[in-house]
Order: C-alpha cells, then sequence, then structure tokens
C-alpha cells in the first residue's frame, strides 16, 4: 500500500466509526438519564412518605416533650421525643467529642510514622469500616454492661465510636496523603520542627477533607441503632447525665416499633422525619463549612 | 477526503500554494482574557517552522490552536481561522477526530500509554478508530518506528510494555504513535525538555528527517535548537497587557541574522529571556 491510499484509508474508517460512535454516545447518555430517574423513584418515594405521614407531628410540644407511656385508657397519650432529643444529644456529643481527638491523632501518626506497622494498621482500620455495627454492639454490651450491670449513656458514646473512629481516621489519613511533599519539605527546609509542620502547615492543608470525613462519620452514626440499642437503655426523662440510662432517636424508633400501640408506631414517621432533617442539616452545615475553609 | 474544492480555495484566496497550516488573525481567550492575539502566518509544507520567545509568551497556547486541543479547556475561545489546505479547521464539516488524526502532537514529557506494550502504542491510534487488520497494523508500526529511528532498537521486543523504554526512546515511540496516523502536519511542543542532551540531539536529528513526510511546527524555548533545525521561525513576546503577540515572521536566517525588530534580536542574542 502506498502512503496516500494508506491515508485514505485511515481517514475514511475514522469517519466511519465516528458516524458510528456519535450515535452510540447519544444512546448511552440517553441511558444514563433513564437509570438516573429509575434510581430517583425510591427517593422520591421515600421523601414523599416521610414528609406526607411525619410533617404533622412537628408540633414545639412534640420536640419538647417527653415520651409518655400510653395506657389502655389513654392510648393515644405517647407524648413527644424531647426526651431521645436529649438523649442523641448527649450520645453523639460525648462520642464526636472522643472519636475527632482519637482519630486525628492517629492519623497523624499513621502520617509520619510510615512504618510497616503501619500498614497493618490500616488494613485493620479498614476492616473496622466494613463491619456490621452490631458487632460493636455487642462486644460494648459484653464487655460494659455485663459486668457493670448497669445501662449507660455514655457505653452508647462509646459503641459509636467504633464506628465513627475508623470512618474519620481512613479520611483524615488521606487528606494528609494529599498534602503535596513540596509543603513538607518547605516547612522543614524553613527548620521547623516534623511537629510544627504537621500541626501548622499540613493539617491546616487538609482542613477541608478531615472535615468531610469528621461530618461524614458523624451522620452515620446519628442515624445507628443496632450499637446502642443494648447498651444505654431507656429512659422517659431527658436527662442529659451520660451515666445514667437514656433514649435515643434510633432506639426510641425501634421501641416504638417493636411496642404494640398503633400510636406509637405512626409517630414513628415524625420521629424519621427528625432525623432526617437533622442529617440534611449537617449536610449542608459541613458543606458550608468547606466552602468557606476552602476559600481561604 | 474530499481534496480542497474551488469555491473554499476561492474563500482563502490569499493562502500561498505551498502552505499546509494557514493562521488567518488567531486569537486564544480564556475567560476572555486574551492569552494570544492577533496571530498570523503561514506554515510551509514539508519544512519545519519553530515558534519561539519566553515564557508567557503563548507559543504552546497557539500551538494548541491548531490541533482544537482547547477545546477541552472550559472557558477556552479561539478567534480568526486556522487553514488547513484551505479549509477552516474550526468551521468544517468533516469530524473533528479526523482533523485531529491530520495533525499530530507530541508533548513536552514522553507519555506513552503505560499500561500498553510498544507495538500497541505504536497502533493505538490505528486500533481504536476500528483498523483491526493485523497486515495493516504491522506494517504501519514498521513504517513509522521506522520514521522515527527507533526500528532497530525495538524490532525484538514489540510486546514490551512500553514504560521500559528510556526516556528519549519513549519520546522516538510517541513520535511513531503519532506518525502512524499518517498526518499531514506533526505539532511539537517542546519535545526535547525533559531529555538529556543526548537523546535531544537525536530527536533533533530524527525531526529534520521527518520533515520529508511531515510539516512540522515546533514550540521550543532553546532558541540555539531552534536556529538549529528549523527553517522559518515565528517570534512571539508578552505585551504589557499579559497578551502574546508575534512580533515577527521569517526564515530562520533572517531571523537570527538580520531581523527586522529590535526586539527579535535582543531575545536571539540573549539579552533577555
Amino acid at each position: 500500500m502506498d502512503s496516500a491510499t494508506r491515508r485514505e484509508y485511515i481517514r475514511s474508517t475514522s469517519a466511519r466509526s465516528y458516524r458510528r460512535r456519535a450515535i452510540y454516545s447519544r444512546l448511552y447518555l440517553l441511558a444514563i438519564f433513564v437509570a438516573l430517574l429509575i434510581a430517583f423513584v425510591p427517593l422520591a418515594s421515600i421523601l414523599q412518605n416521610v414528609i406526607g405521614h411525619g410533617l404533622h407531628y412537628i408540633t414545639w410540644s412534640y420536640l419538647t416533650t417527653s415520651q409518655q407511656l400510653p395506657s389502655i385508657v389513654s392510648p393515644n397519650n405517647i407524648g413527644g421525643i424531647g426526651n431521645a432529643l436529649a438523649g442523641t444529644a448527649i450520645v453523639d456529643l460525648i462520642a464526636v467529642a472522643i472519636s475527632i481527638p482519637l482519630a486525628i491523632l492517629l492519623s497523624m501518626a499513621m502520617f509520619e510514622l510510615r512504618s510497616r506497622w503501619v500498614s497493618a494498621v490500616r488494613a485493620a482500620v479498614e476492616t473496622f469500616i466494613g463491619l456490621p455495627s452490631i458487632v460493636f454492639g455487642v462486644f460494648t454490651y459484653v464487655s460494659l454492661v455485663l459486668t457493670t450491670h448497669q445501662f449507660r449513656a455514655y457505653y452508647g458514646s462509646l459503641a459509636l465510636c467504633f464506628i465513627m473512629v475508623p470512618v474519620m481516621t481512613i479520611n483524615a489519613l488521606a487528606a494528609l496523603e494529599s498534602v503535596p511533599d513540596t509543603l513538607i519539605e518547605a516547612g522543614l527546609s524553613l527548620g521547623l520542627r516534623p511537629s510544627r509542620v504537621m500541626l501548622h502547615i499540613v493539617l491546616p492543608a487538609a482542613r477541608a477533607r478531615v472535615f468531610t470525613g469528621i461530618f461524614l462519620a458523624f451522620s452515620r452514626a446519628v442515624g445507628e441503632t443496632a450499637p446502642i440499642l443494648f447498651v444505654i437503655g431507656a429512659s422517659q426523662l431527658p436527662s442529659l447525665d451520660p451515666g445514667k440510662q437514656a433514649t435515643t432517636l434510633p432506639s426510641l424508633m425501634y421501641n416504638y416499633l417493636t411496642g404494640s400501640y398503633p400510636t406509637q408506631r405512626d409517630s414513628c414517621w415524625g420521629i424519621a422525619l427528625v432525623l432526617m432533617v437533622t442529617v440534611l442539616f449537617f449536610n449542608i452545615l459541613s458543606r458550608i463549612f468547606v466552602a468557606r475553609t476552602n476559600q481561604q | 477526503m474530499e481534496s480542497a474544492d474551488t469555491q473554499v480555495v476561492a474563500a482563502s484566496a490569499d493562502v500561498p500554494a505551498d502552505a499546509v497550516v494557514s493562521l488567518r488573525d488567531v486569537s486564544v481567550l480564556f475567560n476572555n482574557k486574551a492569552a494570544v492575539r492577533n496571530v498570523t502566518f503561514d506554515v510551509a509544507a514539508n519544512k519545519i517552522t519553530s515558534l519561539i520567545g519566553p515564557s508567557g509568551s503563548g507559543k504552546t497556547t497557539l500551538l494548541r490552536a491548531i490541533n482544537r486541543l482547547h477545546e477541552l479547556t472550559h472557558g477556552a475561545t479561539v478567534t480568526g481561522q486556522v487553514l488547513l489546505e484551505g479549509e477552516n479547521i474550526y468551521e468544517s464539516s468533516v469530524p473533528i477526530t479526523v482533523l485531529r488524526s491530520r495533525i499530530g502532537m507530541v508533548f513536552q514529557r514522553p507519555n506513552p500509554f503505560p499500561t500498553m506494550s510498544i507495538f500497541d502504542n505504536v497502533v493505538s491510534g490505528l486500533r481504536f478508530i476500528g483498523i483491526k487488520d493485523k497486515d495493516f497494523l504491522a506494517e504501519s508500526a514498521e513504517k513509522a518506528l521506522t520514521e522515527a529511528a527507533l526500528w532497530d532498537s525495538v524490532k525484538d521486543r514489540m510486546k514490551a510494555p512500553a514504560a521500559t523504554l528510556s526516556g528519549g526512546e519513549q519520546q522516538r515511540l510517541c513520535i511513531a504513535r503519532a506518525m502512524a496516523v499518517e498526518p499531514e502536519v506533526l505539532l511539537m511542543d517542546e519535545p526535547t525538555a525533559s531529555l538529556d542532551p543526548v537523546s535531544t540531539q537525536q530527536i533533533e536529528e530524527l525531526t529534520t528527517t521527518l520533515k520529508k513526510f511531515v510539516t512540522i511546527v515546533i514550540v521550543t524555548h532553546n532558541m540555539q535548537q531552534a536556529h538549529r533545525i528549523s527553517d522559518n521561525c515565528a517570534f512571539l513576546l508578552m505585551a504589557e497587557d499579559r497578551t502574546g503577540e508575534l512580533i515577527e515572521f521569517d526564515t530562520t536566517e533572517k531571523i537570527f541574522n538580520d531581523p527586522n525588530d529590535s526586539r527579535t534580536l535582543d531575545y536571539t542574542l540573549g539579552r533577555f529571556g
């Protein structure tokens, strides 16, 4: 084949395949949109049901008054979710207060040390993320509840730490590793100690991603039911004492759903709506935070 | 491929007969700020045209306008006309993929596809448009590698991963890969900037022999290289408003020995860079 014929062959094959691929491209785009619509249907359905059935529950008294036990004579007297809100707050806040420093310190250690140990630790942490959360609940039950014969709110916090710390650590570690080496080198060559470089240069540079990891873990923990169910007991009082028993929104929902009063079961729609709005709220908060951080 | 018909030729009658690529008043803007503006010159067939100038003068930006690579960048606009054998490539009805196979490109850092063997790299441009004929591919690979002066080194290890080649060899592989689709023009964006002096010299020699087969436009910030290998030279400079402009376009002889503009003389004498 001489050069001119080769050229002709290449150009015409290219032109033909272009036309064919242009059609396929349109079809695939269409298929993607259809898949998107199909995926959207369950989401829309959930939103419609939760908001539709739950909205009328959201009143100030519902949110502030505590749970009351209905009886046969007054089956509609179920009270509100005030105790569950207080319980969720105390359990989650303690869990976050323990998890964040632990995760950041762990990720910094894994980043700095870079030894063979670190790979083993990393593998362990990644395995933890995949474990069903009920495992941590059982562990906490056996180690804390059975030994002390008590249900306490902070046992739930500890169980949640098992869930939050691995997620936060992996995200924080990825964030630290994404900081360009040149920044670390610049810091060290100014004569700064490695700890200072880490604290004042690397960590601020990785701030946005670290926060994203924290909020992700927190959102997951807020909705967790299984790990805290057997360890925090239940409380109808809106107490903020971590040493006492507590009720959280998910555990209240579980108790209502497995209870025998239809009014209780029905009010779970309201609880679900509150949970959804909480997670949405924190999600938006984290995005605003990250956007502000990136702007700087 | 339709040849330039009389209608198209009449529309741009000021294009010299031996010009393969012609730029007419080409400007490239990023988010409405011009990076390079109002560039007009002709690229002569089977000659090496170099774009020289200090950093920031818009040489690479201009080069990438020739194979419509700016369409990958959000917010980039190209105004003016880039004529390939008389037809404006920005308004052509020909599919862009065909246009781009007529104008090949070699980049500053050698970028062979890392997951493929040497043979697969060279024929990738042919295979992925649908040419499956094994004899044609083998023939194309040998032809392209010979043109890139790499055939003797790699003919016994065509299935070896491309990453096992040295830097200079990888760049020649990239040149072979570009040549395999039989382009009419080869754009080279500082092809020896990341290579050692020995490989640089080999590529320079290679480029000089390549012009038998293709027309070459090369961007280089090494003006001695431009002096060594190019036939024609375009000198670009960044103006006060940080937009690149074409200061002078002429034969390399004239640019380096007796330029019209004093700024060209200052640059070639190394007074600024």
